[in-house]
């Protein structure tokens, strides 16, 4: 097995930047026109084993165009022995209209289970410096092992994706207990609900229908066929807390395959549904009036994008998380 | 005041945009071609516009809406930038352009325009954006059109009627009072969006983050730590055809009245309490009313008008102003203009700001150039003579790189204690590499939003008229020797000595 040292890593790197930077010089090749590399965050995607590497790869690409950094991507198998390897690579892609090529830096680090507390010492040494520190853990596993504490500490955002988890409220129960530690913590499954929370907050930029608010005193979810998940959790904590009234929470499993299917509000005089359609339909019904709005669907790196877009603190998702654990607690 | 929607998110809910229509007056031009509709197509294309937001364009030549459709379509597939036309999106964006033809001085043009609007009121909620992308001549009668059709108001509750100016906003002071007081007579003041593009443009609104979001800077942004300020805006191109119009404006009026004092503003104003529209516009505001204005003599030495003669660049000979079609043969038109201004308050007293701007000059470049003051004491006089004199410079490129850097000595590898300027670099376009949004796509979408930080106030264009008249009036009383630069060159030498006088020089961009 040989050495994998983040000093072997970053020689390799450097290695890499002159030949690409020859290449591209030469004349006649696409992108005679030189390179630029860009990096702004180091971004750690421990993924689950059963992934694709092409799929992470192209999650990273996609992403690079807005959030350029150097990834590094940790994949575990199983077993005992010991096994630690590390590659080195370049994407690179050319922006609407523009000669030159803009490249990002991507490092792949294999280990097996017995070789994952290496794996921390290594990552540390590959940080770029000054810049933020961001650890996407697409499997939940990683997050509640031991060995993978020490990133924790140094990292600026780690963002989870309880859809994934195969106990969600468990973890979002240590999301909460990472938040009260003052880890930056966030979750693609809250990222999940943005469209449904524009579309509601949209309705209510009506003074007419804000008004009527306070008559809500029901809130119903009505799921897909699998039942009640993060998403729905987190969007019925968030339609009682901004309602700001004691309203019920409801869940009703329906037979879609999205995991939500529909939201109600009701009063006794207040009637409001959104609907999932077909495809990227919704059907909006207000006081017995329909219309129908297009709803958009993100794929995984569209969250991811979103979630890399937020520096600050995400203080609605931090007051809603807790509520979203009771709801999921009390098993509604 | 009306309760706040508690479902918003900033952080996560982008601003929405509410239902409007937007009537563009000049619809056939010139600028509604390159910039207006591809803007709006962009905006689309970025789901900013709002579901339904009809489009009219009116001007005289008749056409139908298709036929309107299809000019708008080429021009959008010609001068759309650094964005993928999308065949079936257009399909969609063009199901909602309409082409209203008409005399904007025909007061029956506005009865069939207000019939069109009212057919669209309950997509639109009865909010109206008039854009005013004719010639300026036109403004006058299309607001006292749009009034006494009481197209002015909207009919129904809560619904705004706003209307876009373009630049010039007069062409001295006197007219821009005449036309704000027709504006105001249809319009109250919060309705009426000044547009000043440059003031859109992504890097001009950096600088606010630069000095405001940052701690290091600001305590060094006073006379005594800066030296004196360059801003210079070069265009390589001539009239490209627009000689007539432009032989009435000139470089002074075209951009420094406008643009360049905006850059000033924004470079020299005091940090706002908020960043909300009206403390940042006050801000701005404050420092043009500060602005020095030249007194009979200064006017002499501080300003200097140049008009560009033919030249040699490359392999192209390229022909003096006076050579354009449509310019008279002895034009006293200014294409270059150059002017030291002061400000007159605590930080900046003393420094000087330097502004130039010309037509034909070797490379089309807009940059800030912030030239600190010199180390007090040279210690390595011995090893680098001379040398420690190169002060720190901090430059803010506007266009065409978008970016920032900061020049600095630094030791030469080897013995001794030679140095050498370096620079550090941040450039928008490896740091974010997604495609930055035009200035008409961010100020159309604020127009529609109702945010006019980014517009001028009429007090603001009364203040730079302060400034600038007078330097206008001085070079109209005068018989200059034009032409006085060679195409291709960095404008008359008269330029550089005013520099000189100060011991200065321009830096090259
Ligand atoms: N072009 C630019 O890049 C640019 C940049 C900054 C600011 N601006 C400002 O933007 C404004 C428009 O500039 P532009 O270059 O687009 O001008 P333009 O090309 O001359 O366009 C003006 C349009 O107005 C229409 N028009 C003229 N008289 C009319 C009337 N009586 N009734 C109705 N329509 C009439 C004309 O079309 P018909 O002949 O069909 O009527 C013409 O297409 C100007 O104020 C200019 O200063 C332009």
């Amino acid at each position: 097995m040989t050495t994998v040292t983040p000093d072997r890593i970053l020689k390799e790197m450097q290695q890499l930047w002159i030949d690409i930077g020859k290449t591209a010089m030469e004349p006649g090749v696409k992108g005679e026109h030189g390179i630029l590399r860009a990096c702004a965050m180091t971004l750690v995607i421990a993924a689950d084993e059963e992934e694709e590497t092409a799929d992470i790869g192209e999650t990273i690409a996609e992403l690079m165009h807005h959030h350029p950094s150097r990834a590094i991507v940790l994949r575990v198998r199983d077993g005992g022995d010991e096994f630690l390897e590390s590659r080195v690579y370049a994407q690179c892609w050319r922006p609407f209209g523009r000669r030159q090529q803009i490249c990002c830096e991507q490092i792949e680090i294999r280990s097996s289970e017995a070789s994952l507390r290496d794996i921390p010492r290594i990552v540390l040494g590959l940080m770029v410096p000054d810049l933020p520190v961001v650890l996407v853990c697409r499997s939940a596993l990683w997050f509640g092992s031991n060995s993978f504490a020490p990133l924790l500490r140094v990292a600026n955002r780690i963002i989870l994706d309880t859809r994934r988890a195969p106990h969600p409220v468990q973890t979002m129960t240590q999301l909460e207990a990472a938040h009260q530690q003052g880890l930056r913590v966030s979750d693609l499954a809250w990222t999940a609900i943005t469209e449904w929370r524009r579309h509601i907050a949209a309705l209510f930029d009506d003074a007419t229908l804000l008004a009527r608010l306070r008559e809500v005193h029901h809130i119903r979810v009505t799921t897909g066929s699998m039942g009640a998940s993060a998403e729905a959790w987190y969007l019925a904590a968030w339609l009682q807390r901004s309602a700001g009234v004691q309203a019920g929470v409801s869940f009703t499993t329906g037979t879609s395959t999205n995991s939500i299917h529909a939201v109600d509000l009701k009063g006794d005089a207040f009637s409001l549904s959104l609907q999932r359609g077909e495809g990227s339909v919704l059907a909006i019904l207000r006081d017995g009036l329909a219309a129908s709005v297009s709803f958009a669907l993100s794929s995984d790196w569209e969250l991811l994008r979103e979630e890399l877009s937020i520096t600050g603190d995400d203080r609605v998702y931090h007051a809603v998380l807790p509520r979203a654990i009771a709801l999921a607690a009390a098993g509604r | 005041m009306a309760e706040a929607n508690p479902f918003l998110d900033s952080l996560r809910l982008e601003r929405r945009v509410p239902p409007c229509a937007i009537v563009i007056f000049g619809a056939n031009g010139d600028l509604t071609k390159r910039k207006l509709i591809p803007a709006l197509y962009r905006l689309a294309f970025e789901r900013k516009l709002p579901p339904a937001c009809a489009i009219f364009g009116n001007s005289r030549t008749p056409m139908s809406d298709d036929d309107y459709r299809g000019k708008m379509k080429e021009a959008t597939q010609q001068f759309l930038e650094d964005s993928p036309f999308d065949e079936a999106l257009w399909e969609q964006f063009a199901r909602n352009l309409y082409y209203v033809a008409g005399d904007l001085k025909d007061p029956a043009f506005y009865q069939q325009l207000k019939v069109q609007l009212a057919a669209q009121e309950t997509a639109t909620g009865g909010n109206v954006l008039f854009y005013l992308s004719t010639q300026p001549s036109h403004y006058e009668p299309a607001v006292e059109g749009l009034g006494a059709a009481g197209l002015n108001v909207g009919g129904l509750p809560k619904a705004w009627r706003r209307v876009v100016v373009e630049k010039p906003f007069g062409h001295d002071l006197a007219s821009a009072r005449e036309l704000n007081k027709v504006l105001q007579s249809a319009f109250p003041e919060r309705d009426v969006y000044r547009i000043d593009h440059y003031l859109g443009k992504e890097t001009v609104q950096n600088v606010l983050a630069f000095r405001f979001a940052n701690g290091i800077f600001e305590p060094l942004w006073n006379r005594r730590y800066i030296n004196h300020i360059q801003i210079t805006a070069a265009e390589s191109i001539g009239v490209e055809g627009r000689g007539a119009y432009y032989q009435e404006s000139g470089a002074l009026k075209d951009m420094i009245q406008n643009h360049l004092l905006q850059v000033m503003a924004t470079i020299a104003m005091e940090p706002s309490a908020v960043f909300e529209p009206t403390s940042v516009r006050d801000e701005r505001a404050k420092l043009l009313r500060s602005i020095r204005i030249h007194s009979e003599a200064e006017l002499a030495t501080h300003t200097v008008a140049g008009q560009y003669g033919s030249g040699r660049v490359g392999n192209a000979d390229l022909p003096g102003f006076r050579q354009e079609p449509g310019v008279s043969p002895d034009a006293q038109t200014d294409t270059f203009a150059a002017a030291t201004f002061f400000v007159d308050n605590w930080r900046w007293a003393g420094v000087p700001f330097y502004i130039r701007t010309g037509k034909r000059m070797p490379k089309r470049v807009t940059d800030i150039a912030i030239h600190f003051n010199a180390a007090p004491l040279s210690i390595f006089e011995r090893d680098a003579p001379g040398q420690t004199a190169r002060p720190n410079l901090l430059i803010i490129r506007i266009q065409p790189e978008e970016g920032i850097s900061l020049r600095f000595l630094s030791k030469n590898p080897g013995g001794g204690m030679r140095l050498r300027p370096v620079s550090m670099d941040f450039s928008y376009g490896s740091s974010f590499g997604v495609r930055t949004p035009t200035a008409y796509e961010t100020l159309l979408e604020d127009a529609m939003a109702g945010d006019a930080t980014l517009y001028t106030r009429q007090d603001m264009v009364e203040a730079s008229w302060q400034v600038v008249q007078p330097i206008s009036d001085y070079w109209r009383s005068h018989y200059h020797v034009f032409p006085n630069y060679e195409a291709g060159t960095w404008g008359p030498q008269a330029s550089d000595e005013m520099l000189a006088r100060r011991g200065h020089v321009w830096r090259v961009p």
